[in-house]
């Protein structure tokens, strides 16, 4: 199988934080949601796919290439749309200009098709831009380079909602090409239901989950049980309500559970399909 | 490798500039017959000389490394685009500077030996306060050549202080391959401690 990225056993120490060891793989023409609390180590770990990091410990292969080597390679098929978008030149179009000579994908028509779909002037000078215009200023630039992985950190920042919209199409279009992968770290979570195939949730520095997004939603449910007291716990129950006259259980082993409930005589009054917001608030708090 | 260059330079236009024009104002005047006072001609170059060696010391190693870090260029060539194109700069103000203390003393090795010194010492200086502001950044790792570095700094100025090197007119021929000397070792320890700090990012 061919991988856009694979971390094996990766880890970075900071004096107070530690990431990782990661394994994560993402294969070629993927998107993975990559979520977690602030200061999890999601943009360390974005950082590190990018080459702005090192790891201390562990392997990284960003399309085929050891990222501790082969820079020219591998780092001309990234792009890397940051919540903090740096630019070389006050001008929109020498930055871009600049940008372009480095990356022998760069497509012009591409470039100024994001602009007009965004809306981005590009005669302004950044520095009266906006946040929100900077940010589509890089995505110009980034979604111009036509990257093989895409990585997007907390890309909606400052974004209006019609613009939000267009960029999500954009994203849509992107993926389109079945040589392109996408890992998008985000607090957004419903904007990127529908895009993404896998769903990965970083907690403290470690992955506490990393399922496909139609495992993920077959494996949660919310179930309604006929029982008036509360049972007992067990590993695939993350959460019971009393609801006076049922309980409602959530588990992140239907089948399982299920069973277990079969077991035990409890009647299913009902069961719910969970949202990927919904099970992310439940598995990180 | 040139664009990245072309772009370190771009920073360092309004600093060409204002080193042009105090070279302007400085050489006209005398020719117009209006003399130069020594203290003012040490302290247009005591000026122009800390904020241009300030962006060396503190701006290139900082601010540029995170942002020209995206770009798919190996360490080294980013490294040597920022070298060359602060060396282009120095190259260019040194004829400025040099021009200013040439006035001053009417004596070409005279003017060049008092310039060097100039240049070493202020780069001795703010390039020291580079390093302890840039080992403060959590992300770097305290390495050999950064110590290395601090103490030759240290050494220079014990040097300088303990032989009277200064005041001494007679060494007046050695101070420039002195002086070029430390820019070089200097140089190449700074290389050895960015490379080992290659994969660390910087404050944005």
């Amino acid at each position: 199988m061919d991988f856009s990225f694979k971390i094996s056993g990766t880890s970075l120490d900071f004096s107070k934080f530690k990431l990782g060891p990661i394994d994560l793989e993402l294969e070629k023409g993927m998107a993975m949601a990559y979520l977690g609390r602030n200061g999890a180590g999601k943009t360390t770990t974005l950082n590190i796919l990018a080459g702005l990091m090192s790891q201390d410990r562990g392997e990284i292969e960003v399309l085929g290439y050891n990222t501790k080597k082969d820079h020219e390679k591998w780092k001309s098929q990234i792009g890397f749309i940051d919540s903090n978008p740096k630019f070389y030149y006050v001008k929109p179009m020498k930055h871009l200009k600049f940008l372009s000579s480095f990356y022998p994908t760069w497509s012009w028509d591409l470039c100024h098709r994001v602009a007009k779909v965004l809306r981005l002037d590009l005669d302004d000078k950044i520095h009266q831009m906006s946040k929100g215009q900077k940010m589509k200023l890089s995505i110009a630039g980034e979604l111009a380079k036509q990257p093989k992985l895409l990585l997007l950190d907390e890309p909606m920042d400052g974004l209006d909602p019609i613009v939000r919209d267009d960029f999500a199409e954009l994203l849509f279009e992107y993926m389109e090409n079945e040589e392109h992968s996408l890992i998008y770290s985000t607090h957004i979570i419903p904007e990127i239901e529908r895009m993404v195939d896998k769903v990965t949730l970083l907690d403290n520095g470690k992955i506490v989950a990393n399922e496909y997004k139609e495992d993920m939603i077959e494996n949660w449910r919310r179930i309604d049980v006929n029982i008036t007291n509360r049972m007992d716990d067990k590993p695939f129950i993350q959460k019971q309500e009393d609801k006076t006259d049922f309980f409602t259980i959530t588990t992140n082993n239907f089948e399982e559970c299920k069973r277990h409930l079969a077991n035990l005589n409890i009647g299913i009054r009902d069961t719910h399909y969970m949202t990927i917001q919904e099970i992310v608030l439940i598995r990180l708090r | 490798m040139l664009n990245v260059i072309k772009y370190y330079m771009t920073y360092r236009y309004g600093l060409i500039l204002i080193a042009g024009i105090l070279a302007f104002i400085l050489v006209y005047s005398n020719l117009l017959g209006y003399e130069i006072s020594k203290s003012f001609g040490l302290l247009t170059s005591g000026l122009v000389m800390p904020y241009l060696l300030m962006f060396d010391g503190m701006w290139r190693k900082e601010k540029i490394d995170s942002i020209t870090r995206n770009l798919p260029l190996s360490f080294s060539k980013l490294y040597f685009a920022k070298i060359i194109s602060f060396y282009i700069y120095l190259a260019f103000a040194t004829v400025v500077i040099f021009i200013v203390m040439y006035h001053e003393r009417n004596d070409i090795q005279e003017g060049a030996a008092a310039l060097s010194w100039v240049y070493g010492m202020i780069y001795v200086v703010i390039s020291f306060i580079g390093k302890v502001v840039w080992l403060r950044d959590k992300h770097t790792v305290v390495n050999l050549p950064n110590l290395a570095y601090m103490i030759l700094c240290i050494a220079y100025f014990v040097l300088l202080f303990k032989t009277n090197l200064l005041s001494n007119e007679e060494n007046s021929a050695t101070a420039i391959p002195i002086n070029l000397l430390v820019l070089l070792v200097f140089t190449a320890f700074d290389f050895g401690a960015a490379y080992l700090n290659r994969n660390r990012l910087t404050r944005a």
